[in-house]
C-alpha cells in the first residue's frame, strides 16, 4: 500500500522528466517568463522566427543546386544545425497521410520532389512553455506546379545548455527548431 | 635625473670640505667666527636695545660700534672693515692679525692669540661642527629644491591643460579614402578610460595633447599619442584582412561555397566564439565555429542582414571572436 502511494505520488515527476529529455539532459528545465522579461522574450520569439524562415529558405535551395551532392550535403548540415535534433517529428506534406517524417526523411522527399514552400501568416499570439515556444503560420508547398496550404503548429526550444567552442565550454541560451 | 644631479653636487661638496677641513686656515675662520659672535654679545651688552644679528646690524649700529671700540680699545676700524668682514656670514679669509688684536681687546681679551688660545682648543671638534654646518646647509638647499620641485609638478597637474584643439582625419592606409564613419569608433584614452568621441565627415576633434584610440571591426585599433607625435592630422587605419574576408562572405550568395569553406577554415580559430545581438541588444545567440561556418558557406537572407562590430584576432591573425548585429 506505502509503495503504491509513492509510486503515485512520483509518477508526475517521472511524466515530466521524460518530456523534457528532448531537450537537453544536461539541462535543467527553467521556465522561459521566469527567467526573461517580456521584452527580452519578444526579442527571442522574433530570433525564432528568423530561424523557421531560415528553414525554409535552405529548403528552397535545394532546386538551385542542380542535384549537386555536394551542395546538398551542405545544405542538410545548415538545416541540421537549426533543429534540436534529426530525430524530431515533422508533418508530411508530401503524401495525404497522418504518418509523421523524420527531420532527415522530411529533407530526403524535399529534394527528391523538388518543392518550393512559401511562408506567411505568423500568428501573434503564439504559445510560451516552460523551455519552448510553439508558433503556429501558414505555408504554401508547390509540388510538380501543384500548391497546397498547411498550417504549421511548430515547436522552438529555448533553453540553457553547455555549448563547446573548440576546446572550450560555455553556458548559453539555445534556439532549436522542433517538431511540427 | 634632477635628483641625482643635485646628489652629485652634494656629495661632491661634502667631499671638497672634507679635503680642505684639515687645514689650519679653517681653524683660525672658526676662531673668528666666534669672535664676532663675542663682538656682538658684547656689542649688546653696550646696547642693550639692539637684539638682531650681523645681518641686521644697521648702519646706525655699525657707526655706535666704531665709537665703542675706539672707546674701549683707543683704535680706530673703519666702516669698510666692518661691512667687509664682521657683517657677512660667511667668510673666505682670515682678516688682519692687528684687526684681530683689536676686536679681541673689545671682547676684553688682551690678544688675538689669547682668544684663539681659549677659543680654538676644541679644533677638531670644532671642525666636524662646521663640516655638518655646511653639510646640513646644503642638505637643507637640496631638501628645499625638492620641495620646490614637488609643488612645482603639482601645480603642472591641476592647472588646466591646454584647450587648443586640432582636427584629425581618418583615413584608410593603402586606399587613401575616408573610413566609414557608421562603423568606425573613435576615442580619447585619459588615465585609461577610454571616451567615445564623435566622428563628421570622418574628422575627429581632439585636444593637441590629447591620446587617441580608432576603432572599427575591418581594421586594426589605431592608437595615437598627439603628444608625442603633434605633426599628426590623419590617422591612417590599416585593414584586418581577416575581417574583411568575413564581411564579404556575409553579404556574398551561394555560389563559390567551396572556396568560402576552405578559408573560412583558415581564417576562423577552433575556438571562435560568435556572439549575434537580437535587436536592441535584448539577447544574444552564440554560434560555434562549424555552426557560424555553415551559416556562411550557404548564406541565407537574414544572414546578409547582419553586421560586424566587432573582431578581435589572436597573434597567428586567426578569428576568435566576432560580434554582429541585426540591421
Amino acid at each position: 500500500m506505502k509503495n503504491s502511494f509513492c509510486l503515485l505520488l512520483f509518477i508526475p515527476f517521472l511524466m515530466i522528466a521524460q518530456s523534457n529529455t528532448t531537450v537537453s539532459k544536461e539541462s535543467k528545465i527553467v521556465a522561459i517568463e521566469s527567467k526573461f522579461s517580456k521584452p527580452v522574450v519578444l526579442a527571442y520569439q522574433n530570433q525564432a522566427i528568423n530561424t523557421i524562415m531560415d528553414f525554409y529558405n535552405y529548403i528552397n535551395l535545394y532546386k538551385e543546386t542542380e542535384h549537386s551532392t555536394a551542395l546538398e550535403t551542405e545544405i542538410d548540415k545548415s538545416i541540421q544545425n537549426l533543429f534540436l535534433n534529426t530525430t524530431v517529428s515533422l508533418k508530411n506534406i508530401f503524401n495525404d497521410t497522418d504518418k509523421s517524417l523524420s527531420l532527415d526523411e522530411f529533407l530526403t522527399e524535399c529534394k527528391e520532389q523538388s518543392v518550393s514552400i512559401l511562408v506567411n501568416d505568423f500568428e501573434e499570439n503564439n504559445v510560451i512553455s516552460d523551455t519552448f515556444f510553439t508558433f503556429q503560420y501558414k505555408i504554401d508547398t508547390t509540388i510538380n506546379n501543384k500548391t497546397t496550404t498547411y498550417t504549421i503548429n511548430q515547436k522552438v526550444y529555448f533553453f540553457p545548455n553547455e555549448k563547446q567552442f573548440g576546446t572550450q565550454t560555455k553556458n548559453v541560451w539555445q534556439l532549436k527548431l522542433g517538431e511540427f | 635625473m634632477i635628483f641625482q644631479y643635485f646628489y652629485s653636487r652634494f656629495t661632491v661638496i661634502n667631499r671638497s670640505v672634507k679635503l680642505i677641513l684639515p687645514s689650519i686656515i679653517m681653524t683660525d675662520i672658526a676662531v673668528f667666527y666666534e669672535l664676532k659672535k663675542s663682538v656682538l654679545e658684547h656689542y649688546k651688552k653696550r646696547y642693550p636695545y639692539f637684539d638682531g644679528n650681523w645681518k641686521t646690524f644697521s648702519a646706525q649700529d655699525i657707526l655706535n660700534l666704531i665709537d665703542d671700540v675706539q672707546e674701549q680699545t683707543k683704535n680706530s676700524v673703519s666702516e669698510k672693515w666692518i661691512y667687509t668682514h664682521l657683517k657677512p656670514e660667511a667668510n673666505e679669509k682670515l682678516p688682519r692679525k692687528d684687526m684681530l688684536d683689536i676686536f679681541s681687546k673689545y671682547v676684553e681679551k688682551s690678544s688675538w692669540n689669547e682668544y684663539k688660545h681659549q677659543f680654538g682648543k676644541p679644533n677638531k671638534e670644532f671642525k666636524e661642527v662646521d663640516f655638518k654646518g655646511k653639510s646640513k646647509k646644503k642638505l637643507y638647499w637640496f631638501l628645499g629644491l625638492l620641495i620646490v620641485l614637488f609643488f612645482g609638478f603639482v601645480f603642472w597637474k591641476l592647472i588646466p591643460q591646454s584647450n587648443s584643439t586640432k582636427t584629425i582625419q581618418l583615413k584608410e592606409q593603402y586606399t587613401n579614402e575616408l573610413i566609414d564613419e557608421k562603423t568606425t569608433k573613435a576615442f580619447v584614452i585619459e588615465d585609461s578610460i577610454e571616451t567615445e568621441i564623435p566622428i563628421e565627415n570622418s574628422k575627429i576633434e581632439v585636444k593637441d595633447n590629447a591620446k587617441i584610440v580608432v576603432k572599427n571591426p575591418l581594421y586594426r585599433d589605431k592608437e595615437v599619442d598627439l603628444e608625442q607625435n603633434p605633426q599628426t592630422n590623419t590617422v591612417l587605419l590599416e585593414p584586418n584582412d581577416y575581417a574583411s574576408i568575413l564581411q564579404g562572405f556575409i553579404k556574398s550568395d551561394i555560389k563559390d561555397w567551396k572556396t568560402r569553406k576552405i578559408q573560412l577554415q583558415k581564417i576562423l580559430h577552433d575556438n571562435v566564439e560568435v556572439i549575434v545581438m537580437l535587436k536592441n541588444n535584448l539577447g544574444a545567440e552564440y554560434f560555434n565555429k562549424e555552426e557560424f561556418s555553415q551559416k556562411l558557406i550557404i548564406p541565407t537572407a537574414s544572414l546578409k542582414k547582419m553586421q560586424i562590430v566587432e573582431v578581435k584576432n589572436d597573434s597567428t591573425n586567426k578569428i576568435t571572436f566576432i560580434r554582429l548585429i541585426q540591421e
